[in-house]
């Protein structure tokens, strides 16, 4: 048995073994009822290192597999993540035609020798379809697994995602086999003996005296008939550790699955009677799969029971919690109302460019409605944000910085807060618009972050960050100097642009592209760097001290610290600079410009190299897009130092002699 | 940042300028001007960039080098040669300030232009309060630097230890005989070895020649039994340095007595026992080992670490750290004292710091295990504490004060 092929292999074989060659089966006709989705979500499941619910650990399943959180079948039934998953365990016939498998390129399909055939260039797949290359697929991930992640093409990238998801997939499949597929005794001389007058005996009933069994196939040299109920208790175990479901007994906190139990039972290693119930409960779960309602009670029992037995391990209520933060699901709520509150901005530009919307002008009714439109619109958004960065801290006993994810949402709150604040004072919907964009984006950013990675944001923390103190000082101070740097950087790009735009058309004595208009912006940018500076400085100097507690020395020249380091020096220089009148608006937009590479550098970029202590390991995609971003950005910056220079030359010429001085926008 | 905050640009230097040219000589003027120089803000801002890509490219070069070593080519440095071929950047490489020049030059700067020179008032406090307290930072690293040591011990539960080990410094041990059996430790360090091609130690009786010096290095077999730079068959192969934690320095020795042959031999960073040389009928060890440090309060006593427990705890279900920390007690003539360390939570004590780096080993064993406490003295230990204080309070002051102004002139505005 230990000679069995790796895992690759074993899949192709049970494929072979297992599934109907028979099409788009439908086991399921009737949709899963309300309470037992509640109750499924509700399932505690151990992964990565904390308990979680049911639905966080198939929603992040899902959105790996399918690039997002819901999932449509071929028959227009849309699936949420617990749905999907209760498929999988309970029905995988039909989950075997899922397409939910996404492929961005239809060459991967090439590369592992299928044809790419009907299929769209970025397409969905069923386990069905990518069966025929499973072996292949394998062999691939295993080559591309051994290649330095910084030497792999975007095509090698999304082949090894592939690789890796496919497993994942059957695995969800597979994961109640034990309770499914029962022994069939028949030809089986030692089960015969154990189980006489029986043709098939429950898995488990089988495993429970497996110890005889193995004396009786001991005497066996080598028979054929023994192959079958090998493969099935290996791929059993094998699939059984899909997720660990199974609660610890009294006194340990570590959660078995049910591919753990089997393999203790298969070493002879004693089982907990208690972890013994919760694997039948289990199996005879599988056996109501006929009848829908039964099992669905059965669910909704078995979370019940697990709500009590769960009582003293571990903390049940932010199960609870959980579900309902990623069911009423915050964060895409407040992108659709900052989306909205950008298009009222737009719509409030049009109608009246700016100026102080709350004073004359014959279409003052309505300009008035719509600001107050934007303004609910932007708050409301705002509401929801922070709502959902606080319902995060209370389920991680942490402040809201302790993932990339989280910093991004961290920012984009405190950001806004500032913008709304600069609106409070000025009401001329500019900071709201400014505030509405970083909203869109920032939920945008967070939103594909998570969709790249495909993981749990709410992972434990390594024993190094084990502590609030140093979280909630050093890594927010930093934290609001890089949202700060951004925040600066997109004005700087509004300044940019509309100066381009100023180059064909007069600028008016007031509102949009006036005068006034890009003094506002220069004022808030600079308002927005000082603000930036004074955290920055701060937070990375605590950061220092923190690392001399946990590591006995200040500074270490790791290229975090040097990413905030270089944001701090980038900080101070523009404030030099601008004292000393070396940029005055346009200088510094530019600068401003920089300082948002600067910021991205530091806070995605030293990750992408792979060194230093604060590394989180290369990624393709976001090396990709964190090209991008740096030909976007430098392309920015010579468009403002064309624009700058094309402004002095028309300054400069006898056409403009008369007009309005633009001394006040040369750097 | 805020040194002319009431005058506009170029209005301080016009104010030097103002002065009757006459009765100032050459040298005045001259040494105005670099004062003007020293105190400018075009200075600042071009000793910051300079940082920026000194601290851009140090970063960069971590992906082809050493950390330890891009620290000394870099930040070290007075002046350094920054090679971007290696990075695929620019086809060229450069001379650059080092961060040992640009860090003087700030300091020069700020204390002429940001303390001197800026005007004191009100306003203007919180400007001042940061420059000075941004000098103490900058003293803080250099005290660091030039006085502060850095090592590790590793004690199994229920050992002691009186001395600490060095992460990655060596020494040459010369052990000279004493008639009672004992022994006296001549200490060379590996940096001497490296400038001093010959050493002469106070009463020995010979000199030691380092024919070779490795960073890095192990020994090897010699094709041929006397080829040159081979002892007993065996040579030093140099090994390119890529982790500075692990590098194994050796040298090529010769012990050279007037009227006696010279006799050659090795020593390397692993070997178990020392070169044992004869000279004049005693028996002299030399040995390459890690630099040792004694556990020493500034009153000179000596004390003991013990370790008591060590306890380590992983998230359930995976092998990620969730918390590990260590009993220990210090033990010294006046009695013994309990510490807890655990990460983050260093002991201090008579100015060392010990705090939890490691443990081992970790191959899966169910132990015992071992601690590894990461040792370090540096007189500026709370320094930096206290600057980021002052610094975060003058920024507060500064902007706050700026803030509140601008509010209050925005309402006025509106109203």
């Amino acid at each position: 048995m230990t000679a069995l092929p790796s895992r690759v292999v074993a899949f192709a074989t049970l494929c072979a073994l297992s599934v109907p060659a028979a099409a788009q089966q439908r086991e399921r006709t009737v949709t899963w009822p309300k309470e037992v989705c509640d109750a499924a979500a509700r399932l505690p499941v151990q992964q990565g290192g904390r308990v979680k619910p049911l639905h966080t650990f198939a929603g992040f399943q899902l959105l790996r597999l399918n690039g997002k959180r819901t999932f449509t079948t071929a028959w227009g039934e849309r699936l949420t993540p617990i749905e999907w998953l209760l498929d999988c365990w309970f029905f995988p016939k039909q989950a075997w035609d899922y397409q939910c498998i996404v492929v961005d390129d239809v060459r991967v399909i090439e590369a592992i020798g299928l044809p790419g055939g009907a299929k769209k260039r970025r397409d969905r797949y069923s386990l069905r379809e990518l069966e025929p290359a499973f072996s292949k697929l394998g062999e691939l991930g295993k080559k591309l697994e051994e290649k330095d992640p910084k030497r792999r093409t975007t095509l090698d990238s999304q082949i090894f995602n592939l690789s890796q998801v496919v497993p994942q997939m059957r695995y969800a499949l597979g994961f109640l086999r034990f309770a499914r597929d029962p022994v069939v005794t028949t030809g089986v001389k030692p089960l015969a003996e154990m189980f006489p007058g029986r043709e098939k005996v429950p898995f488990l009933e089988f495993m429970g005296r497996f110890a005889e069994f193995r004396t009786r196939a001991e005497k066996l040299e080598s028979d054929e008939s023994l192959r079958p109920v090998a493969e099935l208790l290996y791929f059993a175990k094998d699939f059984g550790r899909y997720a660990a479901v199974i609660p610890p007994p009294a006194g340990s906190e570590v959660f078995s699955s049910p591919g753990d139990i089997l393999h203790a039972m298969w070493t002879g290693v004693p089982v907990h009677q208690e972890q013994m119930r919760w694997m039948h409960r289990f199996e005879e779960l599988v056996g109501k799969t006929q009848d829908l309602e039964g099992l669905g009670a059965g669910l909704v029992a078995l979370q019940k029971d697990l709500r009590e037995a769960g009582t003293g391990h571990f903390d049940y209520g932010k199960v609870d919690m959980e579900v309902r933060f990623y069911q009423a699901d915050w964060f895409y709520k407040a992108l659709y109302l900052f989306l909205f509150g950008f298009l009222v901005c737009a719509f409030l530009w049009f109608l009246s460019g700016l100026g102080n919307v709350t004073r004359g002008g014959a279409r003052r009714m309505l300009r008035l409605a719509s600001y107050g439109t934007a303004i609910t619109l932007v708050v409301g958004g705002e509401a929801l944000l922070i709502i959902g960065i606080v319902i995060r801290c209370i389920l991680r006993g942490r402040p809201p910085v302790t993932t990339p994810y989280e910093v991004v949402l961290f920012c984009v709150a405190v950001v806004l807060l500032i913008a709304l604040f600069i609106e409070f004072l000025r009401r001329n919907v500019l900071a709201l618009s400014l505030a509405a964009t970083t909203g869109a984006l920032g939920m945008a950013v967070a939103a594909w972050h998570e969709e790249a990675e495909g993981a749990d944001t709410m992972a434990p923390l390594v024993a190094v960050l084990d502590t609030n103190f140093w979280l909630s000082t050093h890594v927010t101070m930093v934290s609001l100097g890089y949202g700060a740097g951004v925040f600066a950087a997109l004005i700087a790009h509004l300044y940019i642009f509309s100066k381009v735009l100023t180059l064909f058309r007069t600028p008016p004595s007031s509102g949009w592209l006036s005068r006034q208009y890009f003094s506002d912006l220069t004022r808030i940018t600079y308002g927005v760097l000082c603000f930036g500076l004074a955290f920055s400085t701060v937070g990375t100097i605590l950061g220092g001290v923190w690392a001399n507690d946990s590591w006995g020395r200040f500074w270490g020249w790791d290229p975090k610290e040097n990413g905030a380091l270089m944001l701090v020096l980038m900080y101070l220089a523009i404030a030099h600079a601008r004292m000393g009148g070396y940029v005055r608006e346009f200088g510094l937009a530019l600068c401003s410009v920089i300082t948002g590479i600067v910021v991205m550098w530091a806070f995605w970029g030293v990750n992408l190299l792979s060194i230093g202590l604060h590394s989180y390991g290369f990624d393709e995609t976001k090396a990709a897009a964190w090209w991008w971003y740096r030909c976007v950005e430098w392309s920015v910056v010579g468009l403002g130092l064309i624009t700058c220079w094309l402004h002095r030359a028309k300054a400069r010429s006898p056409v403009s002699a008369g007009a309005p001085a633009l001394g006040e926008s040369t750097a | 940042m805020d040194r002319t905050a009431t005058q506009p640009v170029g209005q301080a230097q016009a104010a030097a300028v103002d002065r009757p040219a006459e009765s100032r000589g050459l040298i005045a003027r001259a040494a105005q001007a670099l004062f003007d120089l020293l105190s400018s803000y075009g200075l600042t801002v071009a000793i910051l960039l300079c940082l920026m890509v000194l601290v851009y490219f140090g970063t960069r070069m971590q992906e082809q080098h050493d950390l330890n070593e891009v620290v000394k080519w870099l930040f070290e440095s007075w002046v350094c040669v920054i090679d971007t071929r290696e990075l695929g950047i620019l086809p060229f490489a450069f001379r650059w300030p080092g961060a040992a020049l640009l860090l003087s030059l700030l300091a020069v700067n700020i204390i002429c232009g940001g303390i001197v020179r800026m005007k004191k008032g009100r306003r203007t406090l919180g400007v001042l309060l940061v420059h000075v307290s941004v000098l103490f930072l900058l003293l803080a690293g250099l005290v660091q630097y030039a006085w502060g040591t850095n090592g590790f011990i590793k004690l199994f539960p229920n050992e002691s230890t009186t001395t600490y080990q060095s992460f990655r410094d060596f020494e040459l041990v010369v052990a000279e005989p004493r008639g009672d059996g004992s022994v006296r430790e001549h200490l060379i360090s590996a940096h001497e070895l490296l400038r001093q091609p010959t050493i002469h130690g106070k009463d020995w009786p010979f000199s030691i020649v380092v024919r070779r010096y490795y960073g890095n290095c192990e020994p090897a077999q010699s094709r041929q039994q006397h080829a040159p730079d081979t002892v007993d068959g065996i040579h030093l192969r140099p090994i390119p340095s890529r982790q500075k934690m692990s590098d194994l320095p050796g040298a090529l020795l010769e012990v050279v007595v007037p009227g006696q042959p010279a006799q050659l031999g090795i020593v390397w960073g692993l070997h178990r026992y020392p070169w044992t040389v004869t000279v004049n009928g005693g028996k002299w060890a030399i040995d390459l080992r890690q630099q040792v440090f004694d556990f020493v309060t500034p009153d000179g006593v000596p004390f003991e670490v013990r370790m008591e427990k060590f306890r380590k705890e992983f998230h359930p279900g995976v092998r990620m750290a969730r918390h590990f920390s260590s009993d220990v007690t210090k033990v010294e003539a006046g009695g013994e004292q309990r510490f807890h360390i655990a990460m983050n939570e260093p002991m201090r004590y008579a100015g060392f710091m010990l705090s939890q780096n490691d443990w081992g080993p970790q191959d899966g064993s169910n132990g015992p295990f071992y601690s590894v406490l990461e040792v370090s003295t540096n007189p500026a230990d709370r320094w930096q504490l206290w600057a980021c204080v002052l610094i975060g309070a003058g920024l507060l002051l500064h902007f706050g004060s700026k803030l509140v102004k601008h509010v209050n002139h925005q309402s006025k505005v509106s109203t």
